[in-house]
């Protein structure tokens, strides 16, 4: 017996020193500027930018696991690769320190519950009542992620429109489908230096970021960009390969005098408020009643939103009302032409019935089911039965028809 | 009946507190009680053999505890309250309550998250006692005022001073062996390579756990008054203790409903 | 020395030696005063917007600035914010408050400590007690 126990006991002291030998330790006991303790910097390089800097955030506040470990394994206990996505962002962006109440108010913004989306869907292919109320339980992107429940316009919702919103995780899926969705990161996440192996994270948000999901229907994002998604087929050929420019999805794409906005370098962000992009707390159905900002709050209004909010962009300056891009260049205001757009006659118009003279529009949109295949429902993941295929007749780059609504003349477009 | 205490349980309770208390006085080399939490996590990932050695200390203090109460349940059943007077039987069974204290300080010093929050309800209970209060917060805990430095001088005094005072009836019965000594650090080791000890970083959570052996009380803090649940709860066992002789079967009694009421307070607790 | 004396002699020299160790308990039972700690707040807080430091937390409010003291009354643990809830939850015993730092619910029954706070150039100075 005593012969065992000093074996195990030989044993287990050659077990403890091998185990010291093969260790990693660190050099020293890492801490941020604040004083706390942040061990992942003793094996880690990554460098973000300067606003969560690597020696005054570390890297546990956002990618959490544990941060007073250096054995791999302990230290990455809980660790998350994506810390904006939403199942997790209340403990990581949104903690109590950093951004707080930003992910009960993204959560509740259409970006992420796609609300009107599937309203309108349900409702046209009469799975809803037209008296229905707009807001229905179980009617958003999450409600459908847990409960799994489908029909035939739900179906179609996931197979065909589930990639653009803000609960699919990034990465996902592959090729252009990847770099969607991702919580806040979807649209605050550029890439960074290669050397500095860290994406950053930034408030001038790029068109780019807007565009990954906002290129389809009235082609909002193609448009403003100067791009138009033509019936050419890839046209001029040269040297037999297709000699047009093409989208990340493989869309060929026609150049268009860009929007006057964006010519004056002006983004998607500096125009729509946080309280569009991020929701104002408000659950709404549909991106009428979300969006606020109009063509009066910088052109002719006094920087107020047609809900009566401030425009934090518009600054006064010298007695005039400028707007200070989110570049930091300043842009004088034009004043609204007195007679043009002021006068009785015009009362009616919307700005965009006259400065928007022509507008991509899509008709004959057919859509087909083929219960025979499968096909990637994008919010379970995985595939069942019904593939789903869009097409349409042509699109056309056209003077836009007018149409009345409520008291305003606006444009009307189909697709 | 008369029951006989196991040898081995009285030895390796005795063979676990020596080791406890020598790599304690090891690991106080490295620590600096002004910040304890950088030591703490400086032992842990900078010290060669550092995190093994609080491992170490860590089982071989949690074994002294678990074989103390083991050590006191044979004694009762044992019926050693009957052949000592009452000053000698109220010292052996102090050695209970400051053995808890000092392993409950030792969490105190490490100064993570459970750490810190531990000191501050130890000394919020502790000042609510009546004229010694102030006194026995002032040598034990003062975390508010002093960090963990009380805390820490009192786990050193604390163990090695239990050590020392029952070491001095103990050991004269006779010398703890090497092999016992072997056996259980071996034991200690072997528990050491496989479950690293626990370490919590601050955090915002809205739910943190205390001490494995004070989830109970912190569960009953929740639903009665500190000096109820924290005062006039743990002094139940020690009072009987203290008194046994004067009525076996009843406190007996009571000490096995005690413990009965503390394991599903501690169930509750853990579950949150 | 005859053995009445030699006792007298113990006794009186096992009172000189308590004397001493209560002179001795009685200094180590001592703390040294500290002064009062003070710190800066430079952010510009924003409406709605509140700061979390690790003793207090900081907001604005209709009648100036708020400190609230992070120390839970009930037994002294930090407590902790909870933005879903809009509340201040106290992570031992789940203890809540109201983001004034009125007591809600739990164990606690008091409210969360006000601290002194004042205005400067470089920002706010809140004052921690001693």
């Amino acid at each position: 017996m005593k012969r065992y126990l000093l074996f195990l006991g030989i044993l287990v002291l050659a077990l403890v020193i091998g185990r010291e030998a093969l260790r990693h330790r660190a050099p020293k006991v890492y801490t941020t500027t604040s004083g706390r303790i942040e061990m992942c910097l003793a094996c880690h390089e990554e460098k973000p930018e300067k606003a969560h800097a690597r020696e005054v955030v570390g890297c546990s506040p956002c990618h959490l696991g544990d941060p007073l470990r250096i054995d791999r394994q302990l230290a990455h206990r809980g660790i998350i690769k994506n810390p904006a996505d939403l199942r997790v962002v209340e403990k990581t962006c949104g903690q109590p320190a950093c951004h707080p109440g930003y992910p009960e108010r993204v959560k509740k913004s259409l970006m992420a519950t796609n609300r009107g989306i599937i309203d309108t869907l349900r409702r046209y292919w009469g799975e809803v009542p037209a008296h229905a109320p707009a807001k229905r339980p179980g009617e958003t992107v999450r409600e459908l992620m847990l409960s799994g429940e489908t029909s035939l316009a739900l179906d179609y919702f996931r197979k065909l429109c589930g990639t653009c919103h803000l609960w699919l995780e990034k990465g996902k899926y592959p090729g252009f489908l990847g770099e969607k969705g991702g919580g806040c990161v979807a649209c605050h996440l550029v890439p960074g230096e290669k050397a500095k192996k860290h994406p950053v994270l930034t408030r001038r948000i790029p068109v780019e970021n807007c565009t990954r999901c906002h290129n389809r229907s009235g082609r909002i994002g193609l448009t403003y960009q100067g791009l138009y998604e033509d019936e050419g087929y890839g046209a001029p050929l040269v040297e037999g390969e297709f000699g047009a420019e093409t989208l990340e999805d493989g869309r060929f794409v026609d150049l268009i005098p860009p929007d006057l906005h964006y010519k004056a370098g002006l983004t998607c962000a500096d125009c729509h408020l946080p309280e569009e992009t991020m929701g104002d707390g408000k659950e709404y159905v549909h991106f009428e009643e979300s969006v606020e900002v109009t063509c009066e709050t910088c052109h002719g209004g006094q920087g107020l939103t047609r809900k009566g909010r401030r425009h934090p962009k518009v600054v006064e300056k010298e007695g005039r009302l400028v707007l200070k891009d989110n570049a930091g260049k300043e842009h004088p205001l034009k004043a609204p032409d007195p007679v043009k757009c002021r006068h009785e006659v015009h009362r009616r118009l919307s700005c965009q019935a006259c400065h928007a003279p022509r507008v991509p529009q899509c008709f004959g949109c057919h859509v087909r089911r083929d219960p025979r295949e499968t096909q990637l429902d994008k919010l379970a993941g995985r595939e069942t039965a019904g593939a789903w295929e869009e097409f349409r007749s042509y699109m056309r780059y056209e003077t836009p028809t007018l149409g009345v609504k409520g008291d305003e003349v606006l444009i009307i477009v189909p697709g | 009946m008369s029951y006989r205490l196991r040898p081995w349980v009285s030895w390796g309770l005795a063979a676990s507190f020596l080791l406890a208390v020598v790599s304690g006085l090891l690991a106080s080399y490295p620590f600096h009680e002004a910040f304890p939490l950088i030591s703490t996590v400086g032992i842990e990932t900078v010290l060669p053999f550092g995190s093994f050695l609080r491992a170490f200390h860590f089982y071989t203090g949690q074994l002294t505890f678990l074989l103390l109460v083991w050590h006191l349940v044979e004694a009762l059943l044992n019926h050693a309250e009957r052949r000592r007077p009452l000053w000698r039987w109220s010292l052996l069974v102090s050695t209970f309550p400051l053995v808890t204290l000092a392993l409950f300080t030792g969490y105190i010093v490490r100064g993570d998250q459970t750490g810190l929050a531990a000191g501050q309800i130890a000394e919020h209970l502790a000042l609510r006692l009546p004229l010694i209060g102030l006194v026995l917060n002032r040598l034990l805990f003062a975390v508010a005022e002093e960090g963990v430095h009380r805390a820490f001088m009192a786990h050193i005094y604390l163990s090695v001073g239990v050590l020392v005072i029952s070491g001095l009836w103990h050991f004269r019965l006779r010398a703890v062996r090497l092999e016992d000594l072997a056996v259980w650090a071996t034991l200690a080791a072997a528990v050491s390579l496989v479950l690293p000890v626990s370490l919590e970083a601050p955090s915002f959570e809205t739910l943190i756990k205390g001490p494995w052996f004070f989830l109970g009380i912190q569960e009953l803090l929740r639903h009665l008054p500190p000096w109820l649940a924290g005062l006039v709860f743990p002094s139940i066992p020690v009072l009987s203790l203290v008194f046994f002789r004067l009525a076996p079967r009843g406190l007996a009694l009571v000490l096995v409903l005690w413990t009965g009421t503390y394991v599903i307070l501690t169930a509750l607790g853990a579950l949150r | 020395m005859s053995p009445r004396n030699r006792r007298s002699f113990l006794k009186l020299s096992g009172l000189v030696l308590l004397g001493l160790g209560g002179i001795g308990l009685f200094s180590a039972v001592k703390i040294l005063p500290r002064p009062p700690r003070k710190v800066l707040v430079k952010e510009k807080l924003k409406e709605g917007q509140i700061l979390v430091r690790p003793e207090f937390f900081l907001r604005l409010t209709e009648e100036g600035p708020l400190a609230l003291s992070r120390r839970c009354p009930h037994l002294g643990c930090p407590v902790t914010y909870a933005p879903d809830k809009e509340e201040f939850v106290c992570p031992c015993h789940q203890s809540r408050f109201s983001l004034e730092g009125r007591y809600l619910a739990g164990p606690a029954k008091k409210d969360l400590a006000r601290l002194p706070v004042k205005k400067t150039e470089g920002g706010l100075i809140v004052e921690l007690p001693a």
